[in-house]
């Protein structure tokens, strides 16, 4: 895995941490939300520039050090005076969250490391002579190309990435996908992912 | 590493730390996340992001004001400073802390106040 695969894995793993701390810190006012969010994204890339992680274990200890979103959260939550997460409940949560993190990670460098080896050829499905499984497409317009490739990933999906200019989608996020979100495809199955390139020249 | 077991432990250490928060600011204004690493480095706590909330309030209560700088690499930086209400707070606790804590230390070392 190359550099710039390895910075997207980890930043797909920053970002699902930050995402699941947006969602323990929900008992809490939006603007009151974003700024803690906004401030650990900050303390977590600085801790990266500072010393980089060369792989996942060197980036779960830079979130360790950071903490569990659930423990972030009930210090916020106890000085607004609601009541946090019971001990029970938050030790499930500690389990789960380190686990989704470390699949989705492995998930996803897997997805590039095949995506690389693998490219030129197209690979029989998985088992072969049993039905295949159907899967919702997602909506994945607007996204990131790192987290659509994850995403993919997760779903059992591949994608090939097609480029196209746009006046209204910024540069790097996900224009249309094909099929669309809410078809029905077959697991394994190749999606056309188009990317924004920017402004029409 | 290893915070005390002692759920009174854990409850005496958070009551404490926003003291040491002011108290790290005595000698002039701060960045953040350098006050976060210096908390973290004294052990006074393990999940170092469990400490924004607290600056937030801090923050609010008026104890701390805060400047925002720009910084040659990364976003721009937020600077902690202490005001007088806060100077004021820390003065006080800081007088009844070591009380509590040569009252606390007679008793367990001579199991009897001297």
């Amino acid at each position: 895995m190359n550099d710039a695969h390895l910075d997207s894995g980890l930043d797909e793993v920053v970002r699902r941490y930050l995402d699941e701390l947006a969602t323990s810190l929900k008992a809490l006012p939006a603007p009151r939300r974003e700024q803690l969010v906004r401030e650990i994204n900050d303390h977590i890339a600085q801790l990266r520039s500072e010393r980089p992680p060369r792989d996942l274990a060197e980036l779960e200890e830079i979130l360790n050090r950071v903490g569990l979103p659930e423990d972030i959260a009930s210090a916020a939550l106890e000085f607004e005076e609601i009541p946090s997460l019971s001990p029970g409940r938050r030790r499930a949560r500690r389990v789960r969250v380190v686990i989704s993190a470390s699949a989705a990670f492995l998930l996803f460098a897997l997805a590039a490391v095949l995506a690389q080896v693998f490219g030129a050829f197209d690979s029989p499905g998985a088992n072969p002579g049993h039905q295949v499984a159907e899967i919702t497409m997602p909506n994945l317009i607007g996204q990131t190309q790192p987290a659509v490739g994850s995403e993919m990933a997760l779903l059992g999906l591949k994608d090939t990435i097609r480029t196209a200019t746009s006046s209204s989608v910024r540069m790097g996020l996900v224009i249309v996908t094909s099929p669309g979100a809410g078809s029905n495809v077959k697991k394994g199955s190749t999606i056309s992912v188009t990317v924004s390139a920017g402004l029409p020249s | 590493m290893v915070p005390g077991r002692a759920p009174q432990l854990a409850q005496m250490r958070k009551g404490a730390l926003e003291y040491c928060v002011l108290a790290l600011l005595k000698d002039g204004e701060r960045y953040g996340f350098e006050l976060v690493r210096d908390l973290s480095a004294a052990e006074l706590v393990t999940s170092e992001g469990t400490i924004y909330p607290l600056l937030s309030r801090l923050r609010q209560d008026g104890s701390v004001e805060t400047t925002w700088r720009e910084s040659t690499q990364g976003p721009p930086r937020r600077y902690y400073k202490l005001t007088s209400t806060g100077k004021a707070s820390l003065d006080s606790f800081a007088s009844e802390w070591r009380q509590f804590c040569r009252a606390v230390n007679g008793i367990l070392e001579s199991g009897g106040v001297k």
